[in-house]
């Protein structure tokens, strides 16, 4: 079944409403409106079956009554077809009538109910007749010194029913147009309102990577409910432009770094080949790049494990770390290192750690801090490596070099992609400065972080912090 | 000729010096950072600057803004990897006369470096005549009288940046400057060593014959100047 639109929806909804509504209203004015008409009738045919009781109070012969009662129903303006019927109770047999009982008024003067017995205070009111010929009349019995004589005077109603007739031809034309006209109305205004979101919808339809970040959807014509929504849309968008521009500058930097070691190898490859060479210089040649392309595969292995992190949902491999054990090993590799130079790596008897993680990427995190320790701390200098828990109860690894400082305004930027401290896009050190970035990447992973503090006296100390399940 | 490589991939500056020297026979000096070179394109008269743009302490575009303020107008190539149109108009309109994008190809990069220094010595051809010496620049063919004659590198080097600029009086001093780099030991008086074997290799037989003397002022090969 497919659904209405929203338009149609509450068009529906609206014009329900209002038929209920004018239904309600009409009937209950026909009602009034048929009860005062109706009074009205009742209360003239009451006064002359009143009339033709006080003529028969002072009865002075059959035939001064007929004229009286003639002078009652036979007024001007009256319809003359007002009909009545005098009998005494119990007989058969009219006292006076207006018709004949085989008559066509006659015979409904005497289908009266037989259930009441009015009086001139209570009156009975009856319906009679056919449609489109509907008579209203009054009964009433008043005492006399010969008995009781009922006295039942019609007249025809069908004008009051004729006048109903048209009042509810006009309030169907009357509803019926308000019915129409409210649910013109409310389509026009449900799609006024709903313009915004067709303009808006055209907008998105040409937002692709290049323009995202300069369509601004919110504008004046936009409605109030709708302003929170298109605001929404805007976060979203300069979100995404955000991503975008990041995600270009990576690209872009991600270009950049490999097309040095991609031009070293090309400059020294060209440069073996332009004209004849001994043999040493070939063989340096060779060696170069193959320097040159591990460089490029180092970096692109960096480049990969950066984009494996930043999957969203990406799974890593969970299990159980024992981070002293992990710690001491990789300790050992980076000791030897130290040795050759002077250095010195020192890691003080931690107690037993076991934390839920991601064995390789925890590898690599410490792998990249220790690195970044053991290259850019003095080559005769000590390297401290603490494990222990923090206040909160996380594990908390502090790699701490006596090294050189690094400068304040270099320190927020430290874990960010491509940064190298000081502009120095000097590749004598090697790096890339991804190392950072990815430890980072990694211990956000594992609910934690890296802070890094550096002063001239006492050193660098990195400090990572990983929740332990 | 001399050239000022500012490039802080060391490897990368030596291969283009090595070409350089091979190919052109022209003295090569190397900057690995922006303060370094910046202070050596300040104070050296230099044919040509070959300018990386990511560089340690000073930046390239800063080096070659600081150089036009100076109103040095020595040609400058930028080499850098930065591929962006917009960098590429940044560092032609702050003054550069070429730009050439990582990786690149060391022979056009060596053509153009000779077509830079060329033009700034307002020529438009690579081969230079001067009475009955034809001198090939790229070729380094030098043919007298439709007879080729072999140079040393360093005679050539002296002929080719006489030729370059025939007919104007050329000091000692600016010989020097221009035909050895940085390292080399710089003696003015070898320059007339070179002189009397290049008028010995290019069978000129008096002193007034094409290349003249000027004591205390310098050379002039061809027409002297009026």
């Amino acid at each position: 079944m497919t659904s209405l639109s929203l338009k149609w929806r509450v068009s529906l909804w609206v014009s329900t409403i209002l038929v209920v509504v004018i239904v309600t209203i009409s009937i209950v004015a026909y009602i009034e409106f048929e009860e005062s008409h109706l009074l009205n009738v009742d209360r003239t045919l009451l006064a002359m079956a009143n009339g033709i009781a006080v003529s028969l109070d002072d009865f002075q012969g059959t035939e001064e009554l007929m004229k009286e009662i003639r002078a009652v129903t036979g007024r001007p303006g009256w319809n003359p077809s007002t009909c009545y019927r005098i009998w005494m109770d119990g007989s058969s047999t009219d006292l006076l009538a207006s018709d004949t009982p085989d008559s066509r008024y006659g015979s409904w003067l005497r289908e009266l109910p037989d259930q009441n017995n009015p009086s001139r205070e209570e009156p009975t009111f009856v319906n009679m007749g056919l449609p489109h010929d509907e008579y209203r009349a009054v009964w009433i019995r008043e005492k006399t010194n010969e008995g009781t004589v009922n006295i039942v005077v019609a007249g025809p109603s069908h004008h009051t029913y004729h006048e109903m007739y048209e009042f509810e031809r006009l309030l169907i034309v009357l509803g019926g147009s308000l019915i129409l006209g409210s649910v013109v109305a409310v389509m026009w205004t449900v799609r006024c309102g709903l313009r915004p979101i067709h303009m808006t919808a055209e907008l998105l339809k040409d937002i692709t990577h290049p323009n995202i970040g300069e369509v601004i959807l919110a504008d004046k014509k936009v409605p109030k409910e709708l302003r929170p929504f298109a605001e929404a849309l805007n976060n979203m968008l300069s979100r995404l432009d955000r991503v975008l521009q990041q995600q270009r500058q990576f690209t872009s930097d991600a270009a950049h770094e490999l097309r040095t070691p991609l031009s070293l190898a090309k400059s020294t490859l060209q440069t073996a080949q332009i004209r004849q060479r001994q043999t040493d210089e070939y063989r340096q040649a060779i060696k170069d790049s193959l320097e040159d392309i591990a460089r490029m595969e180092h970096l692109i292995d960096q480049l990969l494990v950066l984009a494996r992190l930043d999957e969203v949902g990406g799974d890593t491999a969970n299990g159980e770390v024992q981070l002293d054990v992990l710690l001491r090993e990789l300790t050992e590799s980076y000791v030897k290192k130290m040795e050759r130079s002077g250095g010195k790596v020192i890691f003080e008897e931690p107690p037993d750690m076991t934390i839920q993680g991601d064995l390789d990427g925890l590898i690599r995190l410490f792998s990249n801090v220790l690195d970044n320790a053991t290259r850019y701390g003095p080559p005769d200098g000590t390297v401290y490596v603490a494990l222990g828990y923090g206040p909160d109860g996380y594990a908390t690894v502090r790699i701490h070099d006596k090294g050189g400082s690094i400068p304040p305004e270099s320190l927020p930027h430290l874990c960010d992609r491509f940064y190298r401290v000081g502009h120095s896009r000097s590749r004598s050190t090697g790096g890339a400065g991804l190392g950072l970035a990815i430890a980072r990447e990694i211990a956000r992973r594992h609910n934690g972080d890296i802070s890094i503090t550096s002063n001239p006296s006492s050193g660098t100390l990195v400090c990572i912090r990983l929740a332990r399940n | 000729m001399r050239v000022l490589i500012i490039e802080d991939e060391i490897r990368l500056a030596r291969n283009v010096a090595k070409v350089l020297d091979e190919e052109s026979s022209w003295a090569v000096d190397i900057s690995i950072d922006g303060e370094d070179g910046r202070h050596m394109a300040m104070t050296n008269p230099y044919d040509l600057i070959i300018l990386d743009l990511g560089l340690p302490k000073i930046s390239g575009l800063k080096i070659l803004q600081d150089l036009r303020r100076n109103n040095m107008t020595v040609p400058v190539l930028i080499l850098t990897a930065r591929d962006a149109a917009d960098d590429i108009i940044q560092g032609l309109e702050m003054g550069s006369d070429d730009y050439m994008v990582k990786p690149f190809d060391i022979r056009e990069l060596i053509a153009r470096c000779k077509a830079l220094v060329r033009r700034s010595y307002g020529r438009a051809t690579p081969v230079i005549e001067i009475g009955n010496i034809s001198i090939n620049t790229t070729k380094h063919q030098v043919i007298v009288r439709g007879r080729a004659v072999r140079l040393s590198a360093m005679e050539y080097r002296l002929l080719e940046y006489l030729a370059m600029r025939a007919g104007e009086v050329v000091s000692k001093t600016d010989i020097v400057d221009h035909l050895y780099d940085f390292g080399s030991e710089k003696y003015s008086n070898v320059v007339e060593v070179y002189i009397s074997s290049l008028r010995k290799k290019l069978g000129l037989d008096s002193e007034s014959e094409l290349i003249h003397t000027f004591r205390n002022q310098g050379y002039v090969l061809g027409e002297l100047p009026v």
